[in-house]
């Protein structure tokens, strides 16, 4: 609850994708956002932050077609490419 | 052949399916791992909240349930050590902490989860924009949001394993 991850990832050197949806109301997308500063105000360029639009938490447009599995394969592919 | 080790978020279902299918789309690259939480099993819907769920779903339980099977998987030398972590809301937060504790851990992904904010942080953000979302006008907005840290601060004061405090739909405990 008192958690802050930003601390803990600041200090690593591997590749990290964030994929954010913006209409997220459950993860509000300020979140992504402030984690994303983090990294630039300590110089640090291992962090790519993906914003969908339009999308929800689980990664619903706003006509309701789920993109989930697209997100998810993006992510990986990110990460086993980096 | 790198270990792609995924987390998923919250609640009581299983959610597992899913994720075997997008981690099928690797099977030629990966070799996956995912771990139930306690007292899921796999393909679970969510439709009964058991007791054990309950006295055990902590966040750092599930951290330590992914570490020991690790050590286990490097003991039998069944995995080559070189891990990827990809998670999504509270599975976000989860593969973070993962990454951040767990060495050979070589990318990370997370989604829908951010990552600068705390979860007392954001709750109390996330409440309100439900509530502008249903339509309430900013008294009440503030007013959720209000109550929202009022529970944050109930927590604090009295944490405990065995107390939930967001609802059967998606049990939280402290």
């Amino acid at each position: 609850m008192d958690l802050r991850l930003s601390n803990s990832l600041v200090d690593l050197d591997i590749p990290i994708f964030v994929g954010q949806g913006t209409e997220d109301i459950m993860a509000p997308p300020i979140s992504a956002k402030k984690l994303q500063q983090v990294f630039q105000q300590a110089g640090k360029t291992n962090l790519y932050l993906k914003e969908y639009a339009g999308y929800d938490h689980s990664f619903t447009d706003q006509e309701h077609k789920n993109h989930l599995v697209e997100v998810c394969v993006d992510a990986i592919s990110w990460i086993l490419k980096h | 052949m790198p270990l792609l080790i995924l987390c998923q978020g919250s609640g009581y279902d299983s959610n597992t399916e899913g994720f075997v299918g997008v981690a099928a789309k690797f099977d030629e690259q990966v070799a996956g791992l995912m771990i139930e939480k306690q007292r899921v099993q796999y393909s679970d819907k969510g439709d009964s909240l058991s007791t054990i769920f309950k006295e055990n779903n902590t966040l750092y339980n599930r951290l330590h349930d992914y570490l020991r099977v690790l050590q286990y998987l490097k003991k039998c030398s069944l995995v080559e050590w070189r891990s990827v972590c990809f998670g999504g809301s509270e599975g976000g937060l989860l593969a973070g902490m993962l990454a951040s504790c767990y060495p050979n851990v070589k990318g990370l992904a997370i989604i829908c989860y951010g990552g600068g904010l705390k979860f007392g942080e954001a709750w109390p953000i996330s409440s309100g924009l439900q509530k502008k979302m249903e339509g309430a006008d900013s008294i009440a907005v503030k007013t959720g949001e209000a109550a929202v840290r009022d529970t944050l601060d109930n927590i604090r004061q009295r944490a405990a394993f065995l107390q939930s405090f967001s609802g059967d739909d998606n049990t939280y405990a402290w």
